[in-house]
């Protein structure tokens, strides 16, 4: 099956089932009423108010939870965690490429599986 | 097969609303039959239908109108469904029950023995195998496009095909063969 040629041969056989399937599924699909275009409308407006609410919350929650980090950051290193937060960071340095490296593999397998 | 669906004109979707409802509505049941072909469930075509429409909304501004709406709206949607995989994975559970049932009970008299086969034998083709030859069968999507679509490489898209019809072949005529024997 190196060309697409090869698929249309190789389906030959099975052809005549899959077109009963596809006018099966027609046959349902024009059975189905769509939605008026009033519920298109307001899909539309609802998704686009809802990204909008999204995005306005991104934009407030990043700088904010930089700062709440940062303060964080001062609070500690001033009052004497120096030697500890290295020993944190050390180990999130060491660990995370392990973590980014063997999860990732995970989640493709699991994706193929399904 | 159905082929490629109709193109859409040259307006700025992103700026129209009205439009952009109008031609949702206007592929919606094209939608609608790429969920049913890939689920054969109406109820999660339907959810999956209303997902793809949502993404589309929030995403229309990188709809740049080289493919047709429809063809965009598919992809969306292969994508969609590709990404709910833990979901998807609960329905298989759900659909080798249902399948089960289907099998233990007579076929309905008004489905044809060539239909219903078909979809028993899609149902039992696994998803990766299942959407590549949706793609290809319904939709005439190039090698090419599918690989992009559901990120992987051309020549896994092709392997995927020549198993879903090796394994669609196989289960027919099984099928086939179980109702000669029968009679």
């Amino acid at each position: 099956m190196k060309k697409e040629i090869d698929f249309e041969e190789a389906v030959i056989p099975i052809k005549p089932a899959l077109d009963a399937f596809n006018r099966e599924i027609e046959n349902l699909v024009t059975a189905t009423p769509v939605p008026p275009l009033s519920s298109f409308q307001a899909l539309v407006k609802q998704a686009r108010r809802t990204a909008r609410r999204r995005l306005i919350l991104e934009t407030i929650l990043f700088p904010a939870v930089a700062l709440l980090y940062l303060t964080g950051m001062g609070f500690l290193l001033r009052h004497g965690y120096t030697v500890p937060l290295i020993i944190f960071y050390l180990g999130v340095s060491f660990f995370l490429p392990f973590v980014i490296l063997f999860a990732q593999p995970e989640a493709q397998r699991r994706l193929e599986q399904s | 097969m159905s082929g490629r669906p109709s193109a859409t004109g040259g307006t700025d979707l992103a700026h129209d609303p009205e439009t952009l409802a109008a031609l949702l509505q206007s592929n919606y049941r094209q939608v609608l039959g790429f969920f049913l072909k890939l689920t054969q469930d109406p109820n999660l075509a339907q959810d999956l239908t209303q997902e793809t429409m949502v993404k589309a909304i929030v995403h229309i501004n990188q709809y740049r109108q080289e493919a047709s709406f429809a063809t965009w709206l598919i992809s969306i949607g292969a994508n969609l469904y590709r990404d709910g995989w833990r979901r998807q994975k609960r329905e298989e559970k759900q659909y080798q029950t249902l399948y089960t049932a289907a099998y233990r009970s007579p076929p309905p008299a008004t489905a044809g023995d060539n239909t219903i086969a078909i979809k028993e034998a899609l149902r039992q083709l696994p998803l990766k195998k299942r959407t590549p030859l949706v793609l290809k069968y319904y939709y005439d999507f190039t090698y090419q496009e599918i690989a992009a679509l559901l990120k992987i490489p051309v020549g896994t898209v092709r392997s995927r095909l020549h198993a879903a019809v090796r394994e669609l072949r196989s289960i027919l005529t099984e099928r086939k063969e179980a109702n000669e024997e029968g009679n």
